[in-house]
């Protein structure tokens, strides 16, 4: 008798390791697949900025977006092939005005700038997405940068 | 030592325990297999789109935005599969592909196109990407005119072609949509690629949702010449 109960004890400890690993693996695989979607909405996004460009006049419309802050959404098929999950992305646009000064004290070629977007998915509140945190699988998001160099002529 | 054998109770009782058993270690085998299956088909899509991503994103960067044209089609479906060509160098490490102001003498055609075909339960068919060297026509940054007036000698569902004019290369058979537009404001072209797998079979004979990926791109061709 006590054999049998060892012999289910050690299959039922197999059968468990074995069902969590692949669940764990599933869930990782899903994880790298909206990185990989992720990604390619923060290239994208930094393309449409960079062709844009930015404000001609400070504060005015720039980088092809109104409000700094502002948060575009975008739904992709993606894993499901029924239902669409969205993708939030932020843009924060940060000055590097100090690193583009003439050290003679010349006319200034341009404007440098960092571009940094953020991506995430599976946000907590739609009204106010917020990147989130899952067990085991670590924060939903992806973030690239770029450093832009916009060229004008400036006194 | 007992020599009495197993009573009728003791061997029902055994082959119970044991088929239960067999039933769970069997379970647990077939989960694994269509996770591990699924995985698998969940990285081939990644890495599909990655290398798809990067083709597409080498090739237009580097073109001129006149050269590029965008034929919209469809599957039976009524899924898009678009196709595009432009111009192209066949090396770009290839000097003698340069004048002397280090401008490219455009050579060749990029065509990248969706077949219409629908095979399989997730209705899929073939993205292609052709290098085409047109005889006796020179090449410029310009339309490619056999692509124009008759896409059907390039482009063509089931196997692609062939010849000493045209090498072909696959880059995914498991191709949903692919969806292009030309942005003649910004001189961009928007990119939409999704690809979707085979179902997975349950132990219960139901088959899952299909399993997609989809990617929205834009790219700007950065190449200025012949229009400086």
């Amino acid at each position: 008798m006590a054999e049998l109960v060892m012999a289910i004890v050690l299959l039922g400890m197999i059968v468990t390791v074995t069902v969590m690993v692949f669940t764990r693996m599933l869930a990782s695989t899903s994880k790298t697949t909206n990185q990989t979607v992720g990604l390619v909405f923060a290239q994208r996004r930094l393309e449409q900025a960079t062709q844009i460009g930015p404000p001609e006049t400070p504060g005015g419309p720039g980088w092809g977006i109104s409000d700094p802050s502002e948060v575009l959404a975008e739904g992709v098929y993606t894993p499901d092939d029924r239902l669409q999950t969205t993708f939030w992305n932020r843009l924060t646009v940060q000055s590097l005005d100090e690193r583009s000064v003439m050290p003679d004290g010349g006319r200034k070629m341009g404007d440098l700038y960092r571009l940094r977007v953020e991506v995430y998915w599976w946000a907590s509140d739609p009204d106010n997405p917020q990147p989130i945190v899952r067990q085991g699988l670590g924060v939903q998001k992806v973030e690239l940068e770029t450093i832009y160099y916009y060229q004008r002529m400036k006194d | 030592m007992n020599r009495r054998g197993l009573t009728l109770p003791e061997v029902v009782v055994c082959f119970g325990i044991f088929s239960l058993l067999s039933l769970v270690a069997l379970g647990t085998l077939v989960y694994g297999a269509t996770g591990f299956h699924q995985v698998v088909y969940q990285q081939g899509s990644q890495n599909d789109v990655r290398r798809i991503m990067a083709a597409l994103q080498r090739d237009l960067a580097s073109t001129h935005h006149r050269s590029i044209t965008v034929e919209k089609r469809q599957s039976v479906a009524g899924y898009a599969r678009d196709a595009m060509a432009l111009c192209s160098l066949d090396s770009w490490s290839d000097p003698a592909n340069f004048d002397n102001y280090l401008r490219p003498r455009w050579n060749c055609y990029v065509v990248y196109y969706a077949s219409r075909e629908q095979n399989g339960v997730n209705e899929a068919g073939k993205l292609v990407r052709q290098v085409c060297y047109p005889r006796g026509t020179p090449v410029g940054a310009f339309e490619y005119a056999t692509f124009i007036s008759s896409p059907e000698s390039l482009i063509r569902d089931g196997e692609p072609l062939q010849s000493d004019e045209v090498r072909s290369q696959i880059l995914t058979d498991r191709l949903w949509k692919f969806e292009l537009v030309d942005n003649p404001l910004t001189q961009s072209v928007s990119i939409r690629l999704s690809l979707r797998n085979p179902p997975q079979k349950r132990a219960t004979g139901i088959e899952r949702d299909l399993h997609s990926i989809e990617v929205l791109q834009e790219i700007k061709p950065a190449n200025t010449w012949p229009q400086i």
